[in-house]
């Protein structure tokens, strides 16, 4: 035993050194501004990857025991749900055949496709990122906006959107405007 | 397509010097991540890296000219990222539209339109024009930036 003890007290005190010039650099990369905050730098792979899982798991566990409407599809829902998503979510996030506004474009890290988010997301994880937001991506949280019923209906119908062509989601946008009447096709809303 | 004013020759892609600014993106170049682009250059590297030994630019390729460093940079203020997986582009991993990685081997753009660079050039800036059903939306590229992101994309393996 007698040669491990100062093996391991110096290896501690090499790591505490080690830990100590680690803390100082990343204090002066800050002090200095050396990071680079633009929205036009990405980020490099692995910060990239890191912070992605990280996001991905936070949304898991958060979401669990929040437990879905029975009749989340209800078409009701949908169409009070294409109403707030048509006013509060296209700006950023675009839907089919329509782009995004010129804020969502310039953002780090994009605003995602929701088509993409509503076939790899489950409903209550839906739910919760819309009702709390997201830090640091421009994601608000909703839940001093909406409702919980309310966040639902946009959840029921992010659930629809992959089904919608361009075309389906454009006649849905032009009855809400009401330029054409309710006999154009509406695709599975209707 | 009427031919637009050629763009002041620049360096392209790995040779241009290090530090070299890319002026007037959007009007706020002094704006920009000098970082942004020097990973860029980093990217554009590794792609044309990856295609040593194939006999260098074509002929069509030196005609579209464009920046293919302030492409990269162009391809996510567009948000292109958003639905295609673009290699080089750090995030670009959604599969919404198809990959953009080898779209200089494709033969049509879209299924609907010969890849040429002049009809890429038609493309990024009114696909909507071309495939009216698709769900790729105008995103209003200007003729600028539509041949900076060509300039890489052809880049691509």
């Amino acid at each position: 035993m007698q040669p491990f003890k100062p093996f391991f007290v110096h290896g501690l005190i090499a790591l505490a050194f080690l830990g100590g010039v680690g803390a100082i650099g990343a204090g002066l990369v800050v002090y200095f501004g050396l990071y680079n905050v633009a929205a036009v730098d990405q980020h490099t792979s692995p910060v990239y990857a890191v912070l992605d899982y990280a996001l991905a798991q936070a949304i898991r566990q958060r979401a669990k025991g929040i437990e879905p409407p029975a009749d989340l599809s209800d078409p009701s829902r949908t169409d009070t749900g294409f109403m707030l998503f048509r006013k509060h979510c296209v700006g950023c996030h675009g839907a089919p055949g329509v782009p995004p506004g010129d804020a969502g474009k310039g953002m780090l890290p994009h605003p995602t496709n929701l088509v993409e988010s509503a076939r790899g997301l489950r409903p209550e994880e839906i739910f919760w990122v819309v009702k709390n937001g997201i830090k640091m991506t421009g994601m608000p949280a909703w839940q001093f906006r909406f409702s919980d019923p309310e966040i639902w209906a946009i959840v029921a119908f992010l659930r629809e959107l992959p089904s919608l062509s361009a075309d389906e989601y454009r006649a849905l946008e032009w009855e809400a405007r009401g330029v054409v009447p309710l006999t154009a096709p509406c695709g599975s809303l209707r | 397509m009427a031919q637009a004013p050629r763009l002041p020759k620049r360096h392209v892609g790995t040779s241009a010097p290090r530090g070299e600014r890319v002026p007037g993106f959007q009007g706020h170049s002094e704006n920009l991540g000098d970082r942004g682009f020097r990973l860029g250059r980093l990217a554009l590297a590794l792609v044309a890296l990856g295609s040593c030994g194939r006999g260098g630019e074509s002929t069509a390729l030196r005609e579209l000219g464009g920046d293919a460093v302030r492409g990269v940079v162009a391809l996510q203020q567009y948000s292109c990222a958003s639905c295609h997986h673009i290699p080089g582009i750090v995030g670009a991993t959604t599969r919404v539209g198809p990959s953009l990685g080898g779209i200089s081997r494709r033969k049509y753009i879209a299924g609907v339109l010969p890849n040429t660079p002049d009809n890429m050039l038609r493309w990024l800036q009114d696909p909507v024009a071309i495939a009216p059903r698709s769900a790729m939306p105008n995103l209003g590229v200007s003729e600028r930036d539509a041949r900076d992101i060509a300039a890489y994309l052809y880049r691509l393996d």
